[in-house]
């Protein structure tokens, strides 16, 4: 079953008061009340769009039981309608009328209620009721009617089904007596319980009598059959399995999480502390992401724009956009098309890489494009002094030997890996983060040597000043900045100029995936196991903050128990502040400074251990920024 | 707001990353002007390569010198003068410890904490003794008097007789 009916429900219920982000419990539970009694949720500013004609929720499901009751005339008088029973509205036409948002009808849930009624009538009625007869015939219920579920579920035992009729006839007085309550002042009260009495028996006494469901108008579309199919489960459609869903939260200031601002109730928010859906990718679908500082690239697969940006761009990190000539935009709120001066027009992009204030851009034809800031000669051009990157248009291109296979944007360096397994760097060398043997800005792509040279590298990260990278025997090197001992050397040394290979001890195995945050490192073995070392939080709860040697993070805290035994972490990802796995099972955890939400767990506080981010689908890629995350997920299979 | 004590002057930076991000730098200047901060120059520049190893020649022999000195050269800052009671202190508490990492674990509400980046990027300067203040303020902001801000300008501030420009984000002291 498609979870987008579930997400568009809690969309419809956050939008119902204008908390459109960070609901409370409290908030779900006042509107969700609301929503059983009067039926009246909408789908309507809620961060999901609906993908097919679905209703939302079957509590609205509307059953109108005569066609006097859709006369758009509500202010009739209560004795005109006891009177007047011969309208001549045709029974055709109800279809077309819009209806009366009032007490003509009973939602699911009140149908329910007056079923549970109806079992209290006929438990008083058959302690009065000597003839065997009558009683039986209060009785005579079925048990598999749907109105019939709450009493099932609030019966101790003393509670009966009702028969058919007996539901009907309480049916009708809880319609009747709804429109009363509307106009009680024109009914003296004397005469209400026999009014009442005779209007349900007169329009019980009508021939046509069968009970005629429908639709509103919003759900002609969708086809039910009442009779033999369950209605809670028939009409919901199943998800593409390939669709991709994109998730956002954090800061939302920046605009880096898209359009949500400008779209939301609530201009105002500031960040959104848990996963909310875009629509981005139901129109463009994504190659690749990248969260910079307060900026995010998309690589999309199109033939027309294949790069796309969002947020902060005082740089021209996401590209020049000056709607206003001449004056060029530094803060970008919506997801706009990033211009790229492709030579060959069917060029793909492969990937994206952002950092501090640059974005890289690997296409299938092995060339890099970078864009934005240059001031340490991260985008591999020779450095203007004082260049006013705010008005910057050109676009560097780089393109190396052997073929660049992937990129790595640090904080203010870049690093491509060739196609060999060889790393180059530039931009900011000041911690080491080049690996040059110098501690000097590097302008132009250069070969790293050291521990390195001669293995082939398969994967290199750096969210800081640290790089870790990861050879194709699991073997683990590093370099740049070391304060706080994650690259596992003497305490005195800070910075590392040259590769070194990590003196990880046999036990921890093959390593498989690695990451590192400003001060701390994380690395996964080929069993699944999640191994940290450095200071920070380090999910290993708020007593640990640091240690000198990788240690393990217990493969429970990963939700791998005795009844999930082959639940396994998969993937592991770092921000400067944060760390985050995604398991076997497509399951998202993180952990790590949440100050503007960016753990997506629903609140701000700090988390010490791992704690799963409730994302409605199975989460494929994150991309980790340093105050916002944004996941690319496919539907639950 | 007046005040029986003289005023204290102290420089405070907004270093290159909170210069490029908006939010931070409205944020880190919302802080200023709610503590009760007075700001008296404020200058944006581009910090010369000269001007930045004189401004920390102190820490010449220190392994961070180069990053620094890099760091602060890449890109527009912005150097305020800022005046009040006990300037140099309060401005010191509110930034923080200079190392974002442990900062953000033991002042986890201080401006550096909530938006340093690293140890290197960390937001913001503030000058650590009146003696400093004076060197520092005479390397970023050369035009500035300190007789005459002793001797004109600071009785104002002092009587509360100042104007707040917002654009320029700048307090301005008026005669009577």
């Amino acid at each position: 079953m498609s979870q987008d009916h579930i997400e568009l429900f809690f969309n419809a219920i956050r939008a119902r008061g204008g908390w459109c982000v960070n609901t409370t419990p409290r908030h779900f539970s006042a509107a969700y009340n609301k929503l059983l009694m009067h039926h009246c949720v909408k789908s309507s500013g809620g961060n999901v769009e609906p993908l097919d004609k679905t209703a939302i929720l079957f509590t609205t499901r509307v059953s109108l039981c005569k066609f006097e009751d859709m006369l758009p005339n509500n202010d009739r008088k209560l004795k005109k309608l006891l009177n007047d029973e011969n309208t001549d509205i045709e029974e055709d036409n109800i279809t077309c009328l819009e209806m009366p948002p009032n007490y003509f009808v009973l939602s699911e849930f009140s149908e329910n209620a007056v079923a549970l009624v109806a079992a209290y009538v006929v438990r008083m009625v058959s302690k009065r009721l000597k003839c065997h007869e009558c009683i039986a015939a209060l009785y005579k219920g079925n048990i598999n009617e749907n109105r019939v579920l709450l009493i099932i579920q609030k019966s101790r035992g003393g509670l009966v089904i009702p028969a058919n009729d007996v539901i009907t006839v309480c049916h009708k007085t809880e319609l009747i007596y709804r429109q009363v309550l509307n106009d009680i002042s024109e009914i003296g009260e004397n005469d209400f319980s026999q009014n009442l009495a005779l209007s349900v028996f007169s329009r019980l006494s009508h021939k046509n009598q069968t009970n005629c469901a429908l639709y509103s108008k919003r759900y002609v579309g969708v086809n039910v059959k009442p009779e033999n199919v369950d209605p809670f489960m028939a009409p919901y459609s199943e998800s593409p399995k390939d669709q991709q869903r994109l998730y956002v939260w954090g800061m939302a200031e920046h605009g880096a999480l898209g359009d949500l601002k400008i779209r939301s109730r609530e201009r105002q928010i500031q960040f959104i502390y848990r996963p909310v859906r875009l629509r981005f990718s139901y129109s463009h679908k994504i190659k690749d992401l990248a969260c910079g500082y307060g900026f995010t690239v998309y690589a999309v697969e199109s033939n027309q724009y294949k790069l796309f940006g969002c947020g902060l761009n005082t740089d021209s990190q996401i590209g020049y956009h000056d709607p206003r000539k001449g004056h060029p935009l530094g803060l970008i709120l919506a997801t706009v098309p990033i211009q790229l001066p492709l030579k060959e027009p069917n060029t793909k992009i492969k990937a994206v890489a952002a950092g501090r204030a640059h974005t890289l851009v690997l296409t299938n034809t092995n060339s890099v494009y970078a864009l934005g800031s240059n001031c340490y000669g991260q985008c591999g051009r020779t450095i203007i002094e004082n260049e006013d990157f705010s008005k910057l248009r050109n676009v560097n291109n780089i393109t190396l030997d052997d073929g660049i296979s992937k990129i790595i944007c640090g904080q203010d360096h870049s690093l491509f890996i060739t196609k060999t397994g060889k790393v180059y760097s530039c931009g900011w060398g000041a911690d080491g983060q080049t690996g040059l043997g110098h501690y000097n800005n590097e302008s132009q792509p250069t070969i790293v040597g050291g521990d390195i040279k001669g293995e082939k590298i398969v994967k290199v990260v750096s969210s800081a000043d640290c790089v870790l990278a990861l050879n194709d025997h699991g073997e683990v090197f590093g370099w740049g900045n070391s304060e706080y001992g994650q690259l596992l050397l003497d305490s005195d040394k800070y910075q590392v100029n040259i590769p070194r290979k990590l003196p990880l001890s046999k036990g921890i195995g093959k390593i498989t995936d690695i990451g590192t945050t400003g001060s701390a490192c994380i690395a996964l073995n080929d069993e699944g196991v999640v191994f940290v070392w450095g200071f920070g939080i380090l999910g290993k709860g708020p007593e640990m903050n640091q240690s000198h040697e990788p240690t393990p993070i217990p493969s429970i805290l990963f939700g791998r128990n005795q009844y999930n035994p082959e639940t396994r972490v998969k993937y592991v990802y770092s921000s400067v502040f944060h760390m985050a796995a995604i398991t076997s099972e497509g399951n998202l955890y993180t952990w790590g400074k949440n100050k503007w939400g960016q753990l997506g767990l629903g609140h701000t506080k700090d988390q010490y251990f791992p704690l799963q981010v409730s994302v409605g689908a199975a989460v494929k890629r994150v991309s980790c920024g340093v105050d916002h995350m944004v996941a690319l997920c496919i539907p639950y299979q | 707001m007046t005040s029986v004590k003289p005023l204290q002057l102290t420089l405070a930076i907004m270093k290159p990353h909170v210069v490029s991000s908006p939010f931070s730098l409205l944020d880190i200047r919302r802080t200023i002007l709610d503590n009760g901060f007075y700001v008296v120059r404020s200058k944006r520049q581009t910090i010369k390569l000269e001007q930045a190893e004189e401004f920390y020649r102190e820490h010449k022999t220190k392994f961070f010198y180069n990053r620094l000195i890099t760091f602060m050269t890449s890109g527009p800052s912005e150097a305020y003068i800022l005046a009040r009671e006990d300037a140099i202190s309060v401005w010191r508490r509110l930034m923080g410890p200079t190392k974002v990492f442990q900062c953000q674990l033991s002042n986890p509400d201080s401006i550096r904490a909530k938006h340093g980046l690293t140890d290197t990027r960390n937001a913001t300067h503030g000058s650590d003794s009146d003696e400093s203040v004076h060197k520092e303020v005479s390397i970023m902001v050369p035009q500035f008097c300190f007789d005459h801000w002793k001797q004109t300008e600071e009785p104002r501030f002092r009587n509360g007789r100042v104007q707040f420009n917002e654009e320029q984000f700048l307090h301005f002291a008026y005669e009577n």
